[in-house]
């Protein structure tokens, strides 16, 4: 018995690293998996343009998904993104429609979301409401804030700073068939880079994880802790009003219903990354994996003319499947 | 002596402010709709407002249950508009109303039972499977009905929200029927009983030998007994199923429990305390709205009205405590 645990098996070792290795990046497997599936069952699915497409169309999502990921590591939760989405935007572009120049417009836009993270980080750590009700509180009030101080108005966004956000490119390589990427795309994977680095090399980054794993330990240990998941929702709020002028630029428009509903879409984003709710286990990069696979689905169920109806009840079950294959993966690692 | 004595005192009295606050800000409330608007504190109006969220007092029945027991639902909304379109399909291919309605219901009950059992067997947070089900079942309704609502025109349905007595309608009474049927089931029988056993300490309440997973099951049933009724009055009210019928009502249901002074960490709360919270987001969506202001405004004021709750309900708990 004793020798058994000792000198396992070699054969049970190497499958053992197996299912590790496999646990450990299932996201990664299921993206790899889904691209395969979807690129041989449809015919344009894995050409550059299209892929190209879905980057476009998760860069939203994908956008909120960085600080929802961060105060979903700290064990906190902010459902208010959607609404704050919303204000950034539209304060953003009712600037431009009074002729303010685009740095005032990004100023009020980006310091309207701060002001709304500070918002929920005092009512959270220093009144003490837990993190649903709170930012469920602000999810209403915002985008009420928001349509009044715009007066219900919709506006035209026809700034040249935003539409080179949506419109500029990259240099393709036309001989492969190889299409530009546009210039928010590629904001978003530079976002993704910059934080993915600072989470690993910077305090703050070790802290969110000991915030998350054991608030008591770390608090023991001399963190502070009410700080960092102050600076959380601060940084959360921010990544999504950067979401919300991301959003004017694809839409172009603003109108009252812009962003309602993206913060379960960005939880779900998080969850398929790998990201535990619970707190202290994942990493923001798998976000932007989990918007990928979110989006490849719906992109291949409209390719498949799937009517878009049918594919919202799909992403539904899209993240129980996914939340069910995690948790067995994990299981078979524990047992 | 006498510093602890009044401490003490001090603690009894910001205990009764937790207790009793909302209540007070209710009157206050509505005094002064009242002096806005001689309008407001009419039986007709109050007829209406009371049918008007009778929806909402259903569901907040069951969402103290979840918030309680730490099972938070946030499907019951969407659960609501899928179990309307499943009436309302039935009923227009087969005439019969009983069978849509019994229909209707049996798949809330199912749709949640589904919920459970993704809970209970897979051992998945709540939150997750319940959101995943808040994405889906909506996106099913609107898939069923191409997103267009469906008439649903039969006395019987129509009975509901007639009035009777004066100027209230049967659904009234079902949505009063519905909450004592609640406070029953939580202060009275077994389920309630664990239900706060669940919230304070599942492990424990594991270890003492109940069966936490088949109570999950009864209280994830009941929740869609609950939707299935709320969905009544929903589709009688509108005559119709819509697919984005009572899109929001499970957010408006948890703050109506939680600003009643029903503690988010569960373990904890009453009856009472929601239907205080529920009767507070009724008078100030009512007041409100008669006052002649758009939705947007109504949210600024809402969002201000939870949020100024919320913090006095958690700083009175920490006076309380200290």
């Amino acid at each position: 018995m004793t020798e058994n645990i000792l000198n396992p098996p070699r054969a049970s070792q190497r499958t053992r690293r197996l299912r590790d290795l496999a646990a450990n990046n299932s996201t990664l497997l299921v993206a790899l998996l889904l691209l395969v599936v979807f690129g041989l069952t449809a015919s344009n699915f894995l050409s550059a343009n299209n892929i190209f497409n879905i980057f476009r169309q998760m860069s939203v999502v994908a956008t909120l998904g960085i600080g929802m990921t961060v105060v979903i590591l700290i064990g906190g939760i902010d459902l208010s993104v959607g609404s704050v989405l919303f204000l950034s935007g539209s304060l953003t572009a009712a600037q431009l429609d009074a002729g303010y120049p685009i740095t005032t417009a990004l100023v009020v836009g980006l310091g309207s979301a701060l002001l709304v993270g500070l918002l929920n980080g005092v009512l959270i750590e220093i009144v003490g409401i837990s993190p649903v009700i709170a930012t469920l509180g602000t999810l209403i009030g915002v985008r009420g804030l928001a349509l009044v101080l715009i007066n219900n108005a919709q506006i035209q966004v026809t700034d040249p700073f935003i539409e080179w956000m949506a419109v500029t490119r990259t240099p393709g390589i036309p001989s492969i068939n190889l299409p530009g990427l546009q210039f928010m795309v590629l904001f978003v994977f530079i976002l993704y880079a910059i934080m993915a680095i600072f989470m690993r090399q910077s305090q703050f980054g070790r802290q969110v994880y000991a915030v998350g794993g054991n608030p008591v330990a770390a608090r023991l240990c001399g963190v502070p802790v009410h700080t960092i998941r102050m600076l959380a929702y601060l940084l959360c709020s921010f990544t999504a009003g950067i979401a919300g002028i991301l959003m004017i630029a694809s839409t172009a428009v603003v109108s009252p219903n812009l962003g309602v509903g993206s913060e379960f879409y960005t939880i779900a984003a998080v969850v398929l990354g790998g990201t535990r709710l619970s707190g202290g286990v994942g990493r923001v990069e798998k976000t932007l994996l989990g918007a990928f696979i979110l989006y490849m689905v719906l992109n291949y169920m409209t390719l498949r003319r799937i009517p878009t109806e049918w594919q919202q009840a799909a992403t539904g079950f899209l993240l129980l499947g996914a939340v069910l294959l995690d948790r067995f993966a994990q299981r078979g690692r524990s047992s | 002596m006498m510093a602890a004595s009044s401490t003490q005192r001090r603690a009894v009295l910001s205990r009764r402010i937790n207790e009793y606050g909302l209540l007070v800000a209710l009157i206050a409330l509505i005094v002064l709709f009242t002096a806005l608007n001689p309008r407001f504190l009419t039986l007709p109006n109050f007829g209406t407002l009371l049918e008007q969220n009778t929806p909402l007092l259903i569901i907040a029945v069951s969402m103290t249950f979840a918030i309680i027991s730490r099972n938070i639902d946030l499907a019951p909304a969407s659960i609501l508009a899928l179990s309307g379109v499943f009436l309302a399909l039935v009923y227009t291919a087969t005439g019969s109303i009983l069978l849509g309605i019994a229909v209707g219901i049996l798949s809330a009950v199912l749709v949640e039972l589904f919920n459970a059992l993704i809970i209970v067997r897979g051992g998945i947070n709540p939150l997750i499977v319940t959101l995943a089900c808040w994405i889906w079942a909506r996106g099913l309704a609107v898939s069923l009905t191409g997103a267009n609502s469906i008439s649903v025109r039969d006395p019987l349905l129509d009975f509901l929200t007639r009035p009777l007595i004066g100027d209230f309608s049967p659904a009234i009474g079902l949505g009063i029927v519905a909450f004592f049927i609640g406070v029953i089931v939580l202060n009275r029988t077994r389920i309630g009983r664990y239900t706060f056993a669940m919230g304070s300490d599942e492990r424990a309440t594991i270890q003492a030998g109940v069966p936490v997973g088949k109570y999950k099951f009864l209280l994830f049933g009941m929740f869609g007994c609950f939707v299935g009724a709320a969905m009544l009055v929903t589709v009688s009210r509108l005559g119709a199923a819509a697919p984005d019928a009572a899109y929001g009502l499970e957010l408006d249901a948890i703050v109506a429990v939680i600003i009643g002074g029903n503690p988010f960490q569960g373990g904890d709360g009453s009856l009472r305390r929601t239907l205080i919270g529920v009767l507070f987001i009724a008078v100030l969506n009512n007041g409100l709205g008669n006052l002649g202001m758009m939705d947007a405004q109504i949210a600024v004021y809402k969002g201000l009205a939870i949020i100024l709750a919320l913090v006095f309900g958690a700083l009175s708990a920490k006076a309380a405590s200290r």
